[in-house]
């Protein structure tokens, strides 16, 4: 099911989805990896599981990074091909299916292949480098709110 | 059949070491435990873990604690300790004036120089001037791009842009003409608008070189040499990253302020000496050589050295019943270090490295009431329990039995509060001494120069070594060699920085690199160990020269550590002195010597 000749050249993370794979699903996922600068290739394959569709991608790229899309299923999985088969490294399914997991997927898709640390949802997009360290400021509302917050953590971190 | 117990009541462990002593006066150690100390050392609360103690080394030999003759307790150490940081510099920047962090994906790259100007004003911007565009996280990256791709058709000059979401890149590749863009400008809104910016980005694996540049900033901005002086700071903070942004505001103003961090004041047995913090720990350090042999140390009140002082001076007061005043600060450690601090006013998060003194302070005071907590012990489980033996004798009796020692010999004690060095002569006389700063004060330099504020995960990375998760399956150690596993790693830990704690890996979440991570904990080891090191040994050793010290081993819980005890055994290479990890009988390592001692002490009085 897999053009195999074709595609054997194509340095990328592959993703391999079928027919019923919506672009809203797709897009996303392709977004983090450009973001990341890392290159992907999307195929349209026959029918089948998320899980099962990644593990096939990764064992083809070469750079041993796959998505699988099941758009009936809403089901995606990102898969290595060190890793078993039955175990993707992430699974995202309906209801959490939307653009922000998607990007994130291929964020996490690309960082793989970097081996740099992966990016997860509870963490703040924008890393502050030193985190506990308190915003002082003076004028606006906004400094005021973002002070209140920091000394509500700092007391139940404390306490 | 006599059945004695020495036990050592420490600042974190206490230890049990169990002897049989035969008809003849030999004796023999059948038994030893370690547990960790329940409350503060020299307080009742010990009783609890000194029973849990006797009942891990009776249990092995099937003794029951009623079948001892006595119970030993150390004449503890009457020395406690406490560590401060003191901030001496810190950068402010009273309006909005530069941008200089790391985003993971900065766009294009190269130097744009422009005025700041909204996205949507863009639009009926003129011609002749060069812009640099401000993306809120509002607008899509197509609309961005889209916007960027108009200007430019008319003729505008984009020389850069800025944005809040992490978009640089997918800005970037839909860009007609590249130009430098900086993403994951957190506070954007404090942007302010017209005035002259510049932007760099750097090639991948290369860090920018203009705006790093106190005197290209100058150029790119027309500064004058005042104004050159000013923008140090910027220039300082923006160094080693790969993308950065300078705004040149009218009323702009950044500086480095040096923040007062109060005086000590050191009185010595002939002379006296002010010192200020923010001199930095190397002055300090030669004023206290100079004064010593110190009497007490003050620091001024309301500043944090001064709460410190007041803290350990109160605790002490409290455990022994006696007046705060009473309790006098005896020794102090100064170490430079730096601290991560974030900039007053930044947009982004940035942070500079501040100026920073670690110290550390002991108290010593006479006695701690061992008596009373004999007194509770021997209630507790019915057996004679005394109070016997000076610790640093106790503890050269215990290292003595350490094969290949003989006196003159020193015993370095590595605990977590203080530095105890203390020497044996050929003629069996005693000199011993109490330091400042210990591991302790090692944990507070890592978790500081670290920016972690943690001081458990400080604590972590100061006893375990680092590694790098480099794939789901293998890891490699910071001496280069490469772990496999069987099944995946948590994906938590993949790409990162761990330490390999006794429970497993534990993720750093900073960007620092696994070489700066462990130079950090090698440097702060090396400015407390080896520097305390050697002034306990100046202290201790005939003359005050190392050199006749002929042998020396190291004990407490430090001495276990990975890399300290090949630390100071390299510093007194060069002396000639025989240094190494205590080995308490043969058997214990640099633990249990206390404890070993006063059971060997014990039975050498019962000796006819």
């Amino acid at each position: 099911m897999i053009p195999q000749t074709e595609q054997k050249e194509k340095i990328a993370v592959w993703i391999f989805g079928f027919e019923a794979s919506p672009e809203g699903i797709v897009d996303p996922i392709l977004l983090g990896l450009e973001e990341e600068g890392i290159p992907a290739e999307f195929r349209q394959v026959s029918s089948d599981g998320a899980e099962k569709l990644a593990k096939l991608a990764a064992d083809g790229s070469p750079l041993n990074v796959g998505i699988g899309i099941n758009g009936a299923e809403r089901a995606v999985a990102l898969h290595h091909r060190d890793l078993p088969g039955a175990v993707p490294l992430f699974m995202v399914r309906a209801p959490d299916l939307n653009p922000v997991q998607l990007r994130l997927l291929g964020t996490n898709a690309a960082r793989l292949v970097k081996g740099e640390p992966l990016a997860f949802q509870e963490q703040p997009a924008f890393s502050t480098e030193f985190p506990g360290a308190t915003e002082v400021s003076e004028d606006t509302l906004n400094e005021i709110a973002a002070l209140v917050l920091a000394n509500i953590l700092r007391n139940r971190n404390e306490g | 059949m006599v059945y004695i117990a020495g036990v050592d009541v420490g600042n974190n462990s206490t230890e049990v070491a169990i002897g049989r002593l035969d008809k003849d006066g030999q004796v023999n150690i059948l038994s030893s435990a370690m547990v960790r100390t329940v409350g503060i050392k020299g307080t009742i609360r010990n009783a609890m873990g000194i029973i849990d103690a006797l009942d891990l080394a009776l249990r092995p030999i099937g003794i029951h604690r009623t079948d001892l003759s006595v119970v030993l307790l150390n004449e503890a150490t009457p020395v406690i300790g406490d560590v401060a940081m003191e901030t001496i510099t810190e950068t402010v920047i009273t309006e909005s004036a530069m941008i200089g962090h790391n985003p993971s994906t900065p766009g294009g790259q190269g130097l744009g120089l422009g005025t700041t100007i909204t996205l949507d004003m863009l639009q009926s911007a003129a011609t002749d001037e060069r812009w640099i565009a401000i993306v809120p996280g509002t607008v899509p990256f197509r609309t961005a791009a889209a916007n960027l791709n108009t200007a430019t058709s008319r003729n505008l000059d984009v020389a850069g842009a800025i944005a809040q979401k992490d978009d640089a890149v997918l800005i970037h590749n839909r860009l007609h003409r590249p130009i430098p863009i900086v993403d994951e400008v957190q506070h954007i809104e404090r942007i302010p608008i017209g005035m002259p910016a510049a932007i760099e980005v750097a090639a991948p694996g290369k860090t920018i070189d203009r705006l790093s540049n106190p005197y290209d900033i100058a150029s790119l901005f027309n500064l004058d040499p005042e104004e050159t002086r000013r923008v140090v700071p910027i220039a300082r903070a923006l160094t080693g990253t790969r993308s950065a942004v300078v705004i040149k505001t009218p009323k702009g103003d950044i500086q480095e302020r040096r923040i007062p961090a109060g005086k000590i004041t050191l009185i010595g047995q002939q002379r006296k000496a002010e010192v200020q913090v923010e001199d930095g720990a190397e002055t300090i350090m030669e004023k206290i050589g100079a004064v010593s042999p110190l009497i007490e140390i003050q620091a001024e009140p309301g500043t944090n050295v001064g709460g410190m002082f007041e803290n350990v001076r109160k605790v002490m007061a409290e455990l022994t019943d006696q007046p705060v005043s009473a309790i006098q600060v005896r020794d102090i450690l100064a170490v430079d270090t730096l601290k991560p601090q974030k900039v007053l006013g930044s947009l982004a998060g940035e942070y500079s490295l501040g100026n920073a003194v670690g110290l550390a302070a002991m108290v010593e005071t006479h006695k701690l009431p061992m008596r009373r907590l004999a007194q509770k012990l021997q209630d507790e489980i019915m057996v004679p329990v005394e109070v016997g033996g000076i610790e640093a004798e106790m503890a050269i009796r215990g290292a003595l039995t350490t094969p290949g020692t003989k006196a003159p010999l020193a015993v370095l004690d590595l605990g977590g509060g203080s530095t105890d060095a203390s020497l044996i002569n050929e003629a069996g006389e005693i000199q011993s001494v109490h330091l400042a700063g210990a591991g302790e004060m090692v944990t507070l330099l890592i978790d500081t120069e670290l920016g972690l504020e943690d001081r458990d995960l400080a604590e972590q990375i100061k006893r375990f070594p680092l590694a790098k998760v480099e794939t789901l399956f293998h890891i490699r150690h910071e001496d280069g060699s490469v772990q496999f596993f069987h099944e995946p790693l948590d994906p938590r830990l993949f790409g990162r920085v761990v330490v390999l704690s006794d429970d497993g890996p534990i993720p750093l979440m900073i960007k620092e690199p696994l070489s700066k991570i462990s130079t950090v904990r090698q440097q702060a080891k090396e400015k407390v160990f080896v520097q305390n090191a050697l002034r306990a040994l100046s202290v201790v050793a005939p003359a005050g020269n190392i050199r006749l010290v002929g042998f020396l081993v190291m004990v407490g819980g430090s001495a276990l550590d990975f890399e300290i005890p090949k630390m100071i055994s390299d510093a007194l290479i060069d002396y000639g002195v025989v240094t190494g990890r205590a080995n308490v009988r043969g058997v214990e390592g640099p633990r249990n010597a206390v404890a070993t001692g006063l059971v060997l002490a014990y039975a050498e009085k019962q000796r006819p």
